[in-house]
């Protein structure tokens, strides 16, 4: 079974008179079907773990791979090209455009992948309603409550169904009972087995809805488990 | 009232309260204010007066409880296309390179949407010009957490900008950033105003950045939100940082300071 992402021995030093090693030496593979939460305290690596996966950030030694491909030669736009079609981004603040619906919100990376409007405006209409907002689909992000904005926010990344979807403490902004139930529906995406989702967060109740929990300390990992049912 | 450019954006005793009729909160009351095409309008006041309230009224985002709101000779029924907004908050898509973010509205509103594909590369010159113009020329491929807070804002204010909005709507958009970078954006905000003389309202608890930058300055009461001054700020254009430390130019603030001091004062006496 070939892995959505996996990083070989990376590590992400930035240059500078005084070096900087955010992440060290780390190898991880998720596979089909896997949600993973990487935890850890704040400053050991866990963001910039994930832009490493996402692509938005190039290791200084070790590989990144996407479905078994090796990421280190590619373009700008090539990695840019695999970002769009196969991985989705949340993070703690829901990055909505604020003049525009939760529909058209949907919309603008369904369109930049092609497809006829009629289409895909009832794709985006039917992926909201999946999520419990059919109600608020021509509301703007602002009419919203905080989850509502942050399940759109989960909405537009899985617009062009990728495989993968990488969240950095998409719940940092939610009550707890929010945040659970994003959670909740984390779970629900990976259900089919197709998808994958890597979620960081540093809340260890949280992190126990998991499939599998990886702890990062001083950019290392320190202990990458299976989460016992309770 | 019968010259439209005049009361290109007008509340006419416009009220707001926010959850029930009873219970709710009155955010604004009786609130009066007229904004002429291509004028740069300040709104300031003391925190929780409704600033941020006026804002949705004026982009549709909240409907007014009473009183009229007109828009380029329109009353304000829906959300409105034909508005820019940039706020506090980042809103620079983080997995989007600089370039792609600036271009995002292109995607999303007509005309442009229609052809965007078509005119890519027209869009793109027009895309890496504006950057050009606020400083960020060789940033366009960075992403938004290459950038530093600065250089994130000068990037939506181009994002605001792309599409030509003929009405620039700014909450408190410099308010996170350091007094330094802060000071830099005025001038680049003043720059691109003075070339595109857009309308443009911005929302600001910093009264030297609204003298700075606005024909009019428009001072609230405390909540339920009027308006209870118009200042109208003459001084020359460019104005720079030299010109703020002038004594005209710190007297208009010295005035303003006073304003709000006393609707302030207002307040706690009508508390106690
Ligand atoms: N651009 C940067 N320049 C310098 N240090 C950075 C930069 N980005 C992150 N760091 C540092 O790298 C470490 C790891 O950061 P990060 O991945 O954000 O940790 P986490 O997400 O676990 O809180 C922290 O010590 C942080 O301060
Ligand atoms: N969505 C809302 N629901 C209830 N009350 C609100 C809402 N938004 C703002 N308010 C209240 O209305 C008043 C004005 O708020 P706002 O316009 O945000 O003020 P400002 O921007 O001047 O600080 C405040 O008392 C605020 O608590
Ligand atoms: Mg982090
Ligand atoms: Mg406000």
């Amino acid at each position: 079974m070939t892995a959505l992402v996996e990083a070989r021995g990376v590590t992400r030093t930035l240059p500078g008179a005084v070096p900087v090693t955010l992440v060290r030496d780390v190898s991880l593979a998720v596979g089909p079907g896997e949600f993973v939460a990487i935890t850890g305290p704040s400053g050991s690596g866990k963001s910039s773990l994930l832009y490493l996966l996402g692509l938005l950030d190039r290791p200084t030694t070790g590989q990144v791979l996407i479905e078994g491909e090796d990421t280190a030669g590619l373009s700008a736009g090539a990695l840019a090209r695999i970002r769009r079609e196969r991985i989705g981004f949340v993070f703690q603040f829901h990055f909505l455009l604020p003049e525009f619906t939760a529909r058209e919100n949907l919309l603008v990376p369904m369109r930049r992948a092609g497809g006829e409007e009629a289409a895909l405006q009832a794709r985006a209409a039917a992926l909201l309603a999946g999520f419990g907002l059919g109600d608020a689909m021509d509301k703007l992000p602002e009419q919203l409550s905080g989850g509502m904005r942050q399940r759109v926010a989960v909405a537009r990344a899985l617009a062009n169904d990728p495989a993968l979807l990488l969240a950095d403490e998409p719940t940092g902004n939610l009550d707890s009972a929010n945040a659970a139930a994003m959670f909740d529906l984390f779970g629900e995406i990976v259900a089919d087995g197709r998808r994958s989702i890597v979620v960081v967060t540093h809340d260890p109740v949280l992190a126990g809805r998991a499939t599998r929990q990886v702890r990062l300390v001083d950019g290392r990992v320190v202990s990458d488990t299976a989460t016992v049912p309770a | 009232m019968s010259d439209p450019a005049a009361r290109f954006v007008a509340l006419e005793g416009v009220s707001l309260r926010y959850g029930g009729a009873a219970q709710g909160t009155l955010a604004v009351q009786g609130l009066d204010i007229a904004i002429r095409r291509g004028e740069f309008a300040a709104v300031v006041g003391p925190s929780g007066c409704g600033k941020s309230t006026l804002m949705k009224l004026v982009t549709g985002l909240a409907p007014a409880s009473e009183g009229a709101v007109i828009v380029g000779g329109h009353e304000v029924a829906g959300p409105l296309k034909i508005v820019g907004m940039a706020f506090q908050n980042p809103t620079l898509l983080p997995w989007r390179t600089t370039l792609d973010n600036v271009l995002l509205p292109l995607e999303i509103v007509e005309p442009y949407k229609a052809t965007f594909r078509r005119d890519r590369e027209k869009h793109v010159a027009r895309a890496r010009a504006l950057l050009a113009t606020v400083g960020l020329a060789g940033f366009e491929g960075k992403y938004p957490w290459e950038l530093s807070g600065g250089m994130q804002q000068r990037a939506s204010l181009c994002r605001s900008l792309i599409h030509e909005p003929a009405l620039l709507m700014l909450d408190e958009p410099f308010a996170a950033l350091d007094a330094f970078t802060r000071e830099e954006l005025w001038a680049v905000l003043q720059a691109l105003w003075m070339e595109r003389r857009f309308t443009c309202i911005l929302v600001t608890h910093d009264l030297r950045e609204a003298v700075y930058l606005a024909d009019t300055v428009h001072v609230m009461s405390a909540r339920p939100g009027r308006v209870i001054e118009t200042r109208v700020i003459d001084l020359p254009r460019p104005r720079d940082l030299d010109a703020s430390f002038a004594p005209d130019f710190v007297e208009i603030v010295q005035g303003l300071r006073a304003r709000i001091a006393e609707a302030r004062a207002e307040q706690l006496r009508a508390a106690a």
